[in-house]
């Protein structure tokens, strides 16, 4: 936001008109690999069913994710590891793409839905962010704490640098004054941080998703189509755990 | 982080706005921290106080100028950071008068060092320090009788409780709460602090943890409040009891009174922290004699699936008759050790199974000069008695070393008696004999088996050693009474009479040594090397003594049906395999090496036979799982069975003394090749799935039986090795949901193809039996799926050619099925089915039969928690259920028809209960 010419305002004398370069540590555009912890006892656990399956050694499941951004937007995605992992654990997961276009003011999620995807188009809505006192470091970057209420019994933690310009983040957040390298819901069931940040150049192209025609919904029709053909197999509050984060 | 702190007044400057609406707006230039260079990129934010709420963000532009806006009047603090310097924050106040604020000068200051707080606390008893952690013995602190948790803690010095439930310790949040050190009661730790009992709680310790599962580690210590329980505070129960009879009320045999149906079942669950003790009881004359898989996985009642008497109309499951079913027994499993390593499971069960059926079979020879029919009426009483007891130990030494131990054991006791008048008939439909004969046997007997194993993990991934023992043992010993009579009819022979004893004593022992190791080679592929040692011991021991009239007793020894057979058998196996598995592929190949030497000796003729093979027996799988919803897999095994130890001992068994069966010590072991391949694929939005598969089976030297029939048609017949059969089968299936899963359309086909060959009279017999069956299921749900309808239909057609005689026999059967059930308002439920079955052959037969069974329940619940069930049950309605099949082997067509509980009411009472008086529901899949 530019200083426009507003009325009656003490002019400002600015010596210096040249472009300081200061910006040593500050990136507009790179990859950031994220590791995510998801605790399967807190999410799973009063279930009767999964609560014998899941023990000390395998409660924790961990994922790893590349942001990719530049100024005009980012894309996150999940990455596949090289051995294939056996057992059923993975699919207490959600493993989706997300494409944000911060210049159109949009995202684009492909939500993986066992094996068939479905894309999800809707507009950037703006958050209330509350911004906290706490900072901690992440791969050397300085980070401070926002914090979202979700709704009334969740809120959701994020850690963004003012070094890393866009405002962008993992899963679709945004909306922060820098990039987003720690997400954790309140009750540290899911936790995404950042293990490296690689300031490099990314191209739009990379962030493009146009090409994605069919089948895509917005949130409220997805939502309503998922609840119409799966409501017979999910709980209420599992389909709005999927939908809750957009 | 210390910040320095500006207030800043800004009445410095007043400007009028041009908008009416109150928005604030911020203008400013930042420079760096020489105060002279303008800093671009400098982050600025504006953070209302109230709430701390984020309100605009903007970053400096190349001249250091910064604009923030579109918000309203407000307490606001603005924070200008920089990477190179330390933060710099202004409080604005913004008001009516005071909205447009300009900072002409912002120098960032630079970076300070940040000085670490030191907390000391000192306390006295109640509350203590041990080590880090501050400890507050709870029953110092008086609380009302009910209270919660969080009442005691809202006493506890230096501990609050918010409104929400958020607690603090010295002004620091807790983040979590613990019980026992463990996160015992979900995700919301206000679930332990509002709902504990307060006089459950022992101590209450807070202190400082790692929060090892928040972000990454080191860099962050949260605080914990651990709630120690006293140990009577975990517990709770659940169960259900359930009671029905029909009073004697139905009609049977147009008599009332009679009969009385009875069903009665409890099973109670009591669990304390890790312990679980299960109790179930169940006693019926009716159908209904095992537990649902919702019981079984609810209760934790593993050992009982698979037992019970089944009762299928259509099916060839021949445990159908009157059943009466005594069961019960307990499960008790825990966890032991400081980090509960170690898992315990003990179960004693009791069954008593009686079953009463009275059948009735045709029987066709078809040779191919002649043809025999025997028309046979079985009276077959049975009463089993059996207490088995399974053991398991489970536990882990260390983090790679893992014992378990599991054995069982049971003890057996069976008393069985049959009488069968048959009936023989030659072509022209003349009866040659008749004969009833009339078996009795008693048996006693142990059963034992079981394994420990030892499995060892590497520190290297996916390297692993497993070694194992298994063991098995069966003893057994029968004795009983034949007495036939036969009478034939129109010939000169004079009446037979068989009057014998029989003892018979049977003992097997295995042992089976195992040795497994994995090395993973590379990323993707992994070697598996097993071999394996067995060595087996069968014993038998056969009396046949006939009655001597003299003497009134059975003392003469019927040399031809005595004997001591005993058989040792040890086996070596190697194997080796090969894993491959690149993404979503897996690729598997193993050879099996093994030789296996039998000895026979039979103890009466003192003669050996002795046998030695050696085995090769390959396997390969391959499986391709493009995703969670789809996948194909084929393979192909092999392997090789040893004929039973009946089938090999040479004395004849003539329990039916028209149907005879000689042993035959020669009979080598078959060789099975089985190929494989399966594909499913389920799509989560539409719901549709669809599956296919095929299996076939080809096996060498396959056991077959080889049959001499003698002018009347009795049989004596022989297992002996014949050169191949062949089993084929093909099935498919999908899911085609529509009208969003309102309607779903189940179809589906299945088809076999059998070929198997045997000898008649020395003449080799070839048989091949077709089946194809198509089907078709509908469901349909309504009303929020409170009412539910379904019909299910199958049309089989079978056919079978004999290469003796070249004649078909084609038969059909056709199942129609038609239910619905319906949840009402008011805790009603309605529901009905009606199955409809043809049997039918043409030009008519025994088996053609056509019966139409209906069923229907009412029911009611009762209580504010739903907990009490009511109900009105009745089964095949119209009485028309016939338990009939066919069966056809080789030459010969069996027809039977058994009578089975045909038509049964019952008032039924169920109780669900449990600790917590709330609804108790049954385990329900989907929810």
């Amino acid at each position: 936001m530019i200083l426009t010419c507003s009325i009656k305002k003490f002019a400002l004398t600015f010596a210096a008109l040249f472009i300081v370069a200061t910006s040593i540590a500050q990136v507009t555009s790179g990859r950031i690999v994220f590791e995510r912890r998801t605790n399967l006892k807190k999410r799973m656990g009063d279930n009767p069913r999964m609560k014998d399956m899941i023990n000390d050694k395998n409660k924790i499941r961990k994922e790893n994710f590349e942001l990719l951004f530049n100024e005009s937007g980012s894309v996150f995605k999940y990455i596949e590891p090289d051995v294939v992992e056996e057992g059923f654990l993975k699919y207490m997961t959600q493993r989706n793409t997300v494409y944000q276009n911060l210049k159109g003011n949009e995202k684009m999620i492909i939500m993986d839905l066992w094996g068939s995807p479905a894309h999800l188009k809707d507009s950037i809505e703006p958050r209330a962010w509350k911004i906290t006192d706490n900072q901690r470091t992440f791969d050397g970057y300085l980070c401070r704490k926002a914090v979202w209420e979700m709704n009334d019994s969740t809120r959701i933690y994020a850690w963004f640098s003012p070094d890393l310009v866009p405002a962008t983040g993992p899963e679709g957040f945004n909306g922060l004054p820098g990039t987003i390298l720690g997400l954790a819901s309140e009750d540290g069931s899911i936790v995404y941080f950042a293990k490296t940040v690689e300031v490099m150049e990314v191209k739009d192209t990379e962030l493009d998703y146009s090409k994605i025609k069919d089948d895509v919904y917005n949130k409220e029709e997805l939502k309503e189509l998922l609840a119409e053909k799966m409501g017979r197999w999910l709980k209420p509050g599992d389909l709005d755990a999927m939908f809750a984060w957009f | 982080m210390k910040m320095f702190k500006f207030f800043l007044i800004a009445s410095a400057l007043f400007l009028v706005s041009e908008a009416t609406a109150q928005e604030m707006k911020v203008t400013g230039t930042v420079y760096d921290t020489t105060g002279t260079i303008p800093l671009r990129n400098a982050l600025a934010m504006a953070i209302r106080v109230k709430d701390s709420l984020l309100l605009d963000f903007t970053r400096t532009d190349a001249q250091g100028r910064f604009e923030i806006s579109g918000f309203e009047v407000d307490t606001f603090s603005l924070i200008i950071s920089h990477p190179n310097s330390d933060e710099k924050t202004y409080y604005m106040f913004g008001a009516a008068d005071n909205f447009d604020i300009n900072i002409p000068r912002v120098v960032m200051p630079p970076k300070s060092q940040e000085i670490a707080e030191v907390v000391i606390y000192a306390y006295k008893d109640p509350i203590y320090y041990k080590g880090d952690t501050l400890v507050y013995v709870a029953d110092s602190f008086a609380v009302d009788e009910n209270a919660v948790v969080e009442d005691l803690l809202k006493k506890l010095p230096g501990i609050t409780v918010d409104k929400d439930g958020k607690i603090t310790s010295q002004g620091e949040d807790i983040s979590k709460v613990l019980v026992d050190g463990d996160e015992f009661f979900g995700s919301d730790p206000t679930i332990a602090t509002k709902n504990l009992g307060a006089n459950g709680i022992e101590t209450v310790q807070v202190y400082e943890k790692e929060n090892d599962e928040g972000i990454g580690g080191d860099d962050e210590k949260i605080k914990v409040l651990d709630l120690k329980l006293k140990e009577d505070a975990k517990k709770g129960y659940f169960g259900r009891v359930s009671g029905a009879s029909d009073f004697a009320l139905t009609p049977i045999g147009g008599e009332i009174g009679t009969n009385p149906f009875y069903e009665g079942e409890a099973l109670f669950n009591v669990f304390n922290g890790s312990q679980k003790i299960s109790f179930f009881v169940l006693g019926s004359n009716t159908p209904r004699s095992s537990f649902g898989w919702g019981d079984l996985n609810k209760f934790g009642l593993e050992n009982e699936s698979g037992t019970g008497n089944r009762w299928n109309p259509g099916s060839g499951n021949n445990t159908s008759g009157i059943p009466t079913t005594l069961k019960g027994g307990f499960y008790y499993s825990d966890k032991l050790g400081e980090k509960k390593q170690t898992k315990v499971g003990f179960n004693y069960s009791f069954y008593r199974d009686e079953l009463d059926a009275r059948s009735a079979s045709r029987s066709q020879f078809l040779l191919p000069d002649t043809s025999y029919i025997t028309d046979d009426s079985t009276r077959d009483y049975s009463l089993n008695i059996s207490h088995r007891i399974n053991l398991n130990i489970e536990t882990q030494l260390d983090s790679l070393t893992s014992i378990q131990i599991k054995p069982n054991i049971s003890f057996n006791s069976a008393q069985n008696s049959s009488r069968d008048i048959s009936d023989f008939f030659n072509t022209s439909g003349a009866q040659t004999i008749g004969t009833n004969v009339r078996d009795t046997t008693g048996s006693e007997g142990i059963e034992l088996g079981g394994f420990a194993r030892v499995t060892r993990k590497f520190m290297k991934p996916k390297r692993e050693l497993e070694v194992r023992y298994d063991i098995s043992l069966s003893d057994n010993k029968n004795n009983g009474f034949l007495d036939s009579y036969t009478t034939y009819i129109a010939s000169p022979f004079p009446n037979d009479t068989i009057s014998q004893r029989k003892y018979n004593d049977n003992k097997t022992l295995s042992h089976y040594g195992t040795f497994t190791y994995v090395e993973p080679l590379g990323a993707k592929w992994r070697a598996q090397v097993e071999y394996l040692l067995e060595y087996g011991t069968s014993f038998q021991d056969k009396v046949a003594l006939d009655f001597n009239s003299g003497a009134q007793d059975y003392i003469d020894t019927n040399a031809s049906l005595t004997n001591v057979f005993d058989n040792i058998r040890q086996q070596h196996r190697v194997g080796l395999m090969f894993i491959y598995e690149p993404k979503k592929h897996r690729f598997a190949g193993e050879v099996r090496v093994r030789n296996i030497a039998i000895q026979n000796i039979n103890r009466v003729t003192d003669s050996e036979i002795n046998q030695n093979f050696t085995n090769f027996l390959p396997t390969f799988e391959y499986r391709f799982r493009p995703s969670m919803s789809k996948q194909f897999r084929v393979n192909y095994r092999t392997s090789s069975q040893q004929p039973s130890i009946n089938d090999l001992q040479p004395i004849p068994d003539n329990t039916n003394p028209n149907r005879i069966k000689l042993g035959n010590p020669n009979l080598r072991p078959n060789y099975v090749h089985s190929f494989n391949t399966m594909f499913n694929s389920w799509k989560a939005l539409s719901g549709r799935y669809v599956w296919a598969g095929a299996n076939v089976i080809l096996t060498q030297d396959a056991f077959g039986d080889s049959t001499n029939y003698d002018s009347f048609g009795r049989a004596v017949s022989q297992t002996v090795n014949v050169k191949g059969n062949t089993i084929a089968s093909v099935y498919s299936g999908a899911g085609l949901p529509i009208l969003g899963r309102k309607i779903e359309f189940a179809p589906g086909i299945n088809g076999s193809y059998y070929r198997a060959t045997n000898f008649i009279g020395a003449v080799e017999n070839i048989t091949e039996n077709f089946s194809v069956t198509p089907n078709l299921k509908i469901t349909f749900r309504f009303i929020n799926d409170s009412l539910e309808m379904y019909t299910e239909n199958s049309y089989a057609y079978n056919n079978t050619l004999s290469s003796f005689n070249n004649s078909t026999t084609p038969y059909y059967t056709l199942n129609n099925e038609v239910g619905f059930k319906w949840r009402m308002k008011g805790g009603f439920t309605i529901g009905s089915d009606g199955a409809f079955t043809k049997n039918f052959v043409p030009g008519d037969g025994f088996f053609d039969t056509q019966f139409f069974v209906l069923n229907a329940e009412v029911s009611k619940k009762f209580l504010k928690t739903q907990n009490l069930e009511v109900a009105i049950i009745g089964n095949d309605i119209l009485n028309q259920n016939i338990n009939a099949r066919r069966e056809v082997i080789g030459t010969t067509i069996t027809d039977y028809r058994t009578t089975i509980i045909s038509r049964y009411f019952l008032l039924k009472v169920t109780l669900r209960f449990n600790n917590r008086r709330a609804k108790e529901d049954d385990f329900d899949m989907f929810h």
